[in-house]
């Protein structure tokens, strides 16, 4: 109680007048404002990453495998056996051929992708409920040829055989599905697989195998034991292999834009310097007073840590509200949204772990923390009778 | 019984040597009066007594224990619980109520609630006996310099103090309130059983006091009884 008290008459010596308080505001806002600034960077590459993963494995389960020499039987006996073999892991056979959608005197080239809807789901979550003749397309594409659902679309696919002239069908949209990555809402058009291998004359023949593995098993095990076990003339990717040179930019990015942000956060500092300066000159004599009334070095040191915690507390708090009202205007303003032919993404949200907001907090109050100590060994270093004569004189 | 104790005392500033080869011995209980000229180490003297700086060499020795000796803590300690400082620009905190200014030496020292709630008491009857009741509520830019001083003597006697350093507590008052202040801080002294020693240049103020030390140059030179 008695430490409660002298802190709190340490900080209302501080903070007593009007110039201090104001300042002191401006000096939380300033760092929190620059904390807020780095979180939402980070946040921002992070959310980039996940965004585009999720919509990656959305469309692909956690790994495909195709064969190096192009189309394979569905029965495939050797892949077959090797995927069995493996407890745990789901898969599904997929048939994907380009093709273009033409409606209305516009065509767009896009990826037919036979599938089975059940097996479709176990993998990927996404929900079609297909029957002959219908297809589900993604909402980009919805956009870009102005199609309804129910509405009819054509279709051009390959010919059934080498030489065979463009086959033209007329199929039903369904239902819309969203991947959330717009290349993929854009291109990718959902049919019922035998359908598709009757209409292509590739009868039991797939192109793909979609896998999915436990939840929560790692990644990178999975990776070695498929490469492993599939047959030599089988390829294993990851679901983000075709993102694979984004994803490390922005990795390199986040880890370069950290460290060029900490200037924000040391321009940030300056104010706090100036902050302490303000103070160190303001009240240096009550400090001195204080010791000369019975303030140990100690309990002097204790409380300037408060208030640096103070400090250090309240702009963290601040930071919060900025990085959500960051993260509340990059999805809700039109401005702010991403070209997503050209990021993939349309729109992006902050994503931030409990260990983004303790490394951007633990590094700007080591900052602050530094420099008021500094400050504080100023004042120490002064005597009683020396601060007292300099502060009232 | 002897108060202070201070042999060979010397304080340098850089180059500047403020104290020299000071020898004193303080009785308890009694009077003093420094006296001197501006710059002649008469504050120094009184402010390494309170054992806000430490001397360069020498001793002082308060109740037979050498402050030299003290760690920090417990010369904030001796400074809280055994000093009482007059000051001469009363050096009241502008941010607190003039009954927080007086408290604030409570406060800072290690006080149970009840023994902080008897100071509070006790210092709520001195200041209605120094006729400066009504000011405990208000802030010490509402005071006049009169009304200031007497509460800046109010948070110095506060602890009860032993030694009770007064550094020109009429320095901004004229010789009737110089007067008055001097009888009252005796007064006070004198309750406390403290040994009071009031660093001056005023004569007249000094007269009042049992003893008179004068200090030239950083030397005691005279010594009067």
């Amino acid at each position: 109680m008695r430490q409660f008290n002298i802190v709190k008459i340490f900080l209302q010596l501080f903070f007593h007048d009007k110039s201090s308080r104001r300042f002191g505001l401006g000096v939380i806002l300033g760092l929190s404002f620059s904390m807020a600034i780095v979180l939402a960077t980070i946040g921002l590459m992070d959310g980039f990453e996940f965004a585009l993963k999720k919509g990656a494995k959305k469309a692909l389960g956690d790994f495909y495998i195709t064969s190096k020499s192009g189309f394979f039987s569905e029965q495939h006996i050797f892949l077959n056996n090797a995927l069995d073999q493996m407890a745990g892991l789901r898969k599904t056979s997929l048939l994907q051929v380009e093709a273009f959608a033409i409606h209305d005197e516009k065509s767009r080239a896009v990826l037919v992708r036979g599938i089975r809807p059940s097996e479709w789901k176990d993998l990927t979550d996404i929900n079609l409920n297909l029957a002959a003749g219908d297809i589900a397309i993604g909402p980009e594409l919805q956009k870009e040829l102005s199609l309804k659902v129910g509405q009819d679309l054509l279709l051009a696919l390959p010919g059934r055989a080498q030489g065979e002239g463009t086959q033209l069908i007329n199929l039903k949209i369904k239902q819309v599905v969203n991947h959330g990555i717009y290349q993929k809402d854009l291109r990718f058009i959902y049919i019922l697989l035998p359908g598709l291998q009757e209409q292509l004359g590739l009868r039991n023949r797939i192109n793909l195998v979609s896998v999915s593995i436990p939840e929560n098993d790692s990644e990178a095990a999975w990776d070695k034991k498929l490469k492993q076990t599939v047959p030599m003339d089988f390829k294993v990717r990851p679901f983000w292999y075709e993102y694979t040179t984004l994803i490390e930019a922005v990795h390199y990015e986040k880890f370069l834009i950290g460290i060029i942000l900490q200037v924000i956060v040391v321009v940030a500092i300056f104010n706090v310097i100036a902050f302490i300066l303000f103070l160190h000159e303001k009240k240096s004599q009550d400090i001195f007073l204080f010791k000369a009334l019975g303030m140990s070095q100690k309990v002097l040191m204790q409380c300037w840590l408060m208030m640096v915690v103070f400090l250090g507390l309240f702009s963290g708090i601040f930071a919060v509200f900025f990085v959500f009202l960051f993260n509340w205007l990059l999805t809700h303003l039109s401005l702010l949204h991403l070209p997503a032919q050209i990021y993939y993404l349309g729109s992006l949200s902050l994503r931030l772990t409990t260990q983004d907001y303790l490394i951007v907090y633990a590094t700007s109050f080591l900052w602050l923390l530094i420099i008021s100590l500094i400050a504080l060994w100023r004042v120490s270093k002064r005597g009683t009778l020396k601060g007292l004569r300099q502060g009232f004189v | 019984m002897k108060s202070v104790e201070i042999q060979e005392l010397q304080k340098s500033f850089g180059k500047v040597k403020a104290l020299d080869n000071i020898n004193l011995n303080l009785m308890s209980g009694t009077h003093y009066a420094i006296r001197g000229a501006s710059g002649s180490g008469k504050s120094t003297l009184l402010y390494l007594m309170g054992g806000m700086d430490r001397a360069t060499s020498g001793v002082i020795r308060v109740n037979g224990r050498s402050l030299a000796e003290l760690t920090d803590e417990q010369l904030a300690l001796y400074r809280n619980s055994f000093v009482g400082f007059v000051f001469q620009f009363h050096f009241l905190l502008p941010s607190m109520s003039c009954h927080d200014n007086i408290l604030l030496p409570a406060r800072l020292g290690k006080l149970s609630a009840q023994d902080f709630e008897k100071i509070r008491n006790e210092t709520s009857v001195l200041a209605n006996r120094l006729g400066v009741a009504h000011c405990l509520e208000k802030f010490p830019f509402e005071l006049s310099g009169g009304e200031q001083q007497r509460i800046n003597i109010i948070r110095a006697v506060s602890m009860k103090p032993k030694l009770l350093l007064c550094d020109e507590p009429t320095g901004n008052l004229d010789s009737v309130n110089s007067n008055k202040v001097v009888a009252l801080l005796r007064e006070l002294a004198h309750a406390c059983q403290a040994t009071l020693v009031v660093v001056t240049h005023d004569e007249k103020v000094a007269m009042q006091l049992d003893h008179q030390l004068y200090i030239q140059d950083g030397c005691l030179v005279d010594y009067k009884k």
